[in-house]
């Protein structure tokens, strides 16, 4: 049984097939890439998955339940976490808190707890707070926790996001295209990064442009263009598609 | 009581095409900007306080006629000062910043003009001077405000659609990066927003002083009618807004039948907050055509 | 730590200056500090609405009166006549409604302050649901409207309602006994233990908001004013958050109204006005949006020059150019402002 089921999911702009019934699954544990050429409809596709645009039809299954339609908090809640193309970061907020606020979902105190700070809520935030700096650890901005989000370089930016949206522990882990902007060095990083996560059991749904990253790390691809699925298999297969490599990899 | 209802219906009129004035004022520079001035109302009231103080010494055509230039002027100094330089400020700032003016120009009047209620001379004989319309008296005024007000939204249509510089100003709202690379100075349009927004102002102002009086505080009311029209219209589109305004101001005279007078100016807020619950791209508006500018 | 050293600092601040007002036979400051204390409430409740949640309200004063008109009409109406009612009997046996005298001599039986508060706390938290949902919905300048549009419905209700005294207002508020010998209004005998209570709120109030914005509720406010979009997607039900915000900052509002109508012993349409509601938004600007001391310190010190009237008939027209100026010159807030220019010029000092 697949972690994440897509099925004929669909989504139209007025008249533009943005995304045309598109199917595939996601094993537990994998690592799956999404590529294909700009305007292909990866984005509009993980925003169909993580809820923020409502699907047209289709279905969309995570843990063997629907989440066709739900709003984006609720699937969040079931342990779906992305991140965005273009960062999304609270730059009012400092980057320690940033990654904090990504574990809303594990926390329980509320409004009463946190004014009159209830042992309850003082225990819980500590343990938050812990987890958060254990995660800038992990990206390697152990130092920057107190700085501004807003004020932070490209990679630092991308690595924040990602530390956000893996604070909660999530089961499906949404990566739009997040090498884009990073020099060579911080794309290594970033691969054994994420072979690191999928090492914790944590699934992955990767977006990206990177072929070398892609072919590196993933264990199946689809391959998306004008909205439709053209191939999906193993990166070798993938490859070695004739399809593919006219759509895609032709253009490069 | 046919009489009676065409008193009604003109009085709704009357006062509904000042609020589709004040709406279109909103419009022309939210077009421009994407700003909503919360000063709109106080041109009106500049205006017509201008009118009223030049008449004294003046002719009345040519206390109306300075009455607007200098409210267009007043609207160019705003646009000068408080916003041309900002770069890319947050709705949030302009909200703040255009309320702070709208409060600064009333005290000012309310320093030069004091708190008397005062209003302009009818443009044609004088308070107790009627002509009868299916039966009913009404004042010629009245006349006045309808044929001024048509005539500004005729003026203006002809004057964006068959003008460059009207036809600069479109472009400058549909694309502003566009209109800059075809050579238009997209500053100087939005001062020029501006100013055309103090002129309509002014002059409607102007037109139904005589018959509302005019009062150094009469711009916040008008300025929330305008508001709610030009949002029932959907914020951007001004032919929209007339009719709006016309709606609204039928439906507050019929409401005075039915409710105490102190909750007229409720309804239409209400009417306001019931839009923007439902239909906030307005009710002729469809969610798309809502982002679509008309002038 | 930090917020628990600023909070008694302000505890300190507050003794010194009554301490001072006293020796100096200059108790007469008290009352504008008791009053700028109540309208700080109000201020510093807006300023978590606006400042760290990202939703302007120009209709807070609306909540204001709410409360200051809900505990005026319960509290100056006269239950004499319905003695024989059940609940007349039961509200008096339980100690909740007073039997004394009008200003004229005449019977009243009046209800105790503290029924008027909990009904205050109860109509303001139905009204900012009932406002609360559709409206904040709305962003930029559907919000401003909207919010704008309740303020003046109220407004006008207050302004045209025998209930409310239409112009005039409501008088002879009676005092609000918190605990014998201690109590709310009551005129100027009085006039250091106002100023305690007055300040005693203020202080718990700063204290429950300062931490509200380091708890999680907090983080989530501010991540919905950072990004709404990026908020949803780490599980923040935005709707909910925002909800929650209003009426926290209502309920502060209707507080004040409370207080300070009984401390004034009435209370006018004026208070729902527009212009009100304008300068509760003026002094969140002036100190600096997301700053709650900035709020609280702009707001003492504008609204004690304001009611010692020092603006003279300029009231209005200094926070309208306050909000301009800031707003052109200062949008972080004046505090702030004036720290990074210092810090700036320290900076080329130290670097000569
Ligand atoms: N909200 C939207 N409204 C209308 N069209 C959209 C919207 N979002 C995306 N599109 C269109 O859908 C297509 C797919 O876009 P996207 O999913 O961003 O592509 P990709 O991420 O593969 O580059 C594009 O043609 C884009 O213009
Ligand atoms: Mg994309």
């Amino acid at each position: 049984m697949a972690l994440l089921e897509v099925n004929n999911l669909s989504k139209f702009f007025g008249g533009l097939k943005a995304v045309s019934a598109v199917s595939f699954d996601v094993p537990q544990g994998n690592i799956k890439a999404i590529i294909g050429p700009n305007g292909a409809g990866k984005t509009t596709l993980f925003n169909l998955i993580a809820g923020s645009i409502r699907p047209d039809c289709g279905s969309v299954r995570f843990k063997n339940s629907s989440i066709f339609g739900l709003p984006p908090y609720r699937i969040a809640q079931r342990g779906i976490l992305r991140t965005f193309q273009n960062i999304k970061l609270f730059p009012n907020l400092s980057v320690l808190e940033n990654v904090m606020a990504g574990m809303h979902v594990k926390g329980r105190a509320g409004l009463a707890a946190g004014m009159l700070r209830l042992p309850q809520a003082r225990a819980e935030e500590a343990f938050i707070s812990e987890k958060a700096h254990e995660m800038l650890a992990f990206f390697n901005i152990g130092e920057l926790a107190k700085r501004n989000a807003a004020h932070l370089s490209f990679g630092q930016q991308r690595a924040v996001e990602f530390a956000r949206a893996l604070a909660s522990g999530p089961a499906l882990l949404l990566l739009d295209e997040p090498a884009a902007g990073l020099n060579t060095q911080e794309t290594a990083q970033l691969a054994s990064q994420i072979a690191h996560i999928r090492g914790k059991g944590v699934t992955i749904l990767i977006v990206e442009h990177d072929m070398s990253l892609i072919m590196d790390i993933s264990d199946e691809i689809v391959v998306v263009s004008s909205g439709q699925k053209i191939a999906e298999g193993k990166p070798s297969d993938i490859q070695r598609n004739a399809d593919v490599v006219r759509v895609y990899l032709g253009e490069e | 009581m046919l009489e009676q209802t065409v008193q009604y219906i003109l009085s709704g009129l009357t006062i509904g095409s000042i609020y589709a004035i004040a709406a279109i004022g909103y419009n022309i520079i939210y077009n421009a900007t994407g700003i909503i001035n919360f000063a709109q109302g106080e041109f009106i009231m500049v205006g017509a306080m201008t009118a009223i103080t030049l008449s004294a010494f003046l002719p009345l055509p040519l206390a109306i006629l300075f009455a607007v230039i200098i409210t267009a002027l007043l609207g160019a100094l705003i646009e000068i000062c408080c916003i041309r330089w900002l770069d890319r400020p947050s709705v949030l700032r302009m909200i703040i910043i255009t309320i702070g003016l709208s409060i600064l120009i009333r005290e000012a009047a309310l320093h030069i003009w004091d708190e008397k209620v005062r209003s302009l001379r009818f443009f044609t004989g004088n308070e107790v001077s009627s002509v009868s319309v299916f039966g009913a008296h009404i004042s010629p005024q009245v006349l006045w405000v309808l044929g001024i007000c048509a005539l500004i939204v005729v003026l203006l249509n002809v004057f964006f659609k068959y003008t460059l510089t009207g036809r600069s100003i479109r472009a400058c709202s549909s694309d502003k990066m566009a209109a800059s690379l075809c050579g238009i100075n997209t500053r100087n349009m939005v001062t020029l927003s501006f100013m055309l927004s103090g002129a309509i102002g002014a002059l409607a102002g102007c037109v139904i002083s005589p018959i509302t009086q005019t009062q150094y505080d009469c711009g916040t009311h008008l300025a929330i009618k305008g508001f709610a029209v030009a949002v029932f219209g959907g914020l951007g589109n001004s032919m929209a807004a007339v009719a709006a305004g016309l709606i609204v101001g039928l439906l507050e005279t019929f409401s005075i039948t039915v409710m105490p007078l102190a909750y007229t100016d409720a309804i239409s807020i209400a009417i306001l907050l019931l839009v923007l619950f439902f239909r906030p791209s307005g009710l002729f508006g469809n969610r798309e055509a809502g982002r679509l500018k008309e002038f | 730590m930090k917020r628990y050293i600023s909070i008694l600092s302000l505890a300190a601040v507050v003794a010194v200056i009554q301490l001072g007002s006293t020796l100096c036979g200059r108790e007469y400051y008290l009352t504008q500090l008791t009053m700028a204390a109540y309208y700080s409430l109000v201020a510093v409740g807006l300023c978590m609405l606006m400042g760290y949640a990202g939703q302007i309200s120009l209709g807070h004063a609306a909540f204001f009166a709410i409360g200051g008109y809900t505990t005026a009409v319960l509290t100056t109406m006269n239950l004499q006549a319905h003695t024989s009612s059940r609940i007349v009997s039961l509200l008096v046996q339980c100690g909740l409604a007073k039997p004394g005298t009008d200003l004229y001599g005449v019977a009243q039986l009046s209800l105790s302050p503290w029924i008027a508060l909990g009904g205050a706390g109860i109509i303001t938290v139905v009204i900012a649901i009932i406002i609360g949902i559709p409206v904040l919905k709305l962003k930029g300048h559907y919000l401003a409207m909207a919010t704008l549009g309740f303020g003046i419905i109220v407004y006008r209700i207050t302004l045209g309602t025998g209930l409310f005294g239409q112009a005039d207002g409501i008088s002879g508020v009676p005092q609000f006994t918190i605990v014998p010998g201690i109590a709310i209004g009551g005129g100027f005998a009085n006039k250091v233990i106002n100023y305690y209570i007055a300040w005693v709120m203020v202080i718990c109030g700063m204290l429950l908001l300062l931490n509200l914005i380091d708890s999680r509720v907090g983080r989530a406010l501010k991540s919905i004013h950072g990004s709404e979009e990026a908020a949803s997607a780490i599980g923040i039900h935005i709707p909910r958050y925002k909800l929650m915000v209003f009426i926290i900052s209502a309920l502060f509002a209707s507080l004040a109204g409370v207080c300070l109508t009984h401390y004034n012993g009435g209370i006018g349409p004026s208070e729902a006005g527009v212009m009100k509601s304008v300068r509760y938004v003026a002094i969140v600007a002036v100190g600096g949006m997301a700053n709650l001391w900035g709020t609280l310190i702009m707001s003492v010190l504008l609204n004690y020059l304001s009611l010692r009237g020092y603006f003279g008939s300029y009231d209005d027209a200094v926070f309208g150019a306050i909000l301009i100026g800031i707003m052109l010159f200062a949008p972080d807030g004046i505090i702030k402002t004036i720290r990074t220019k210092v810090e700036a010029r320290v900076k080329v000092k130290v670097r000569e």
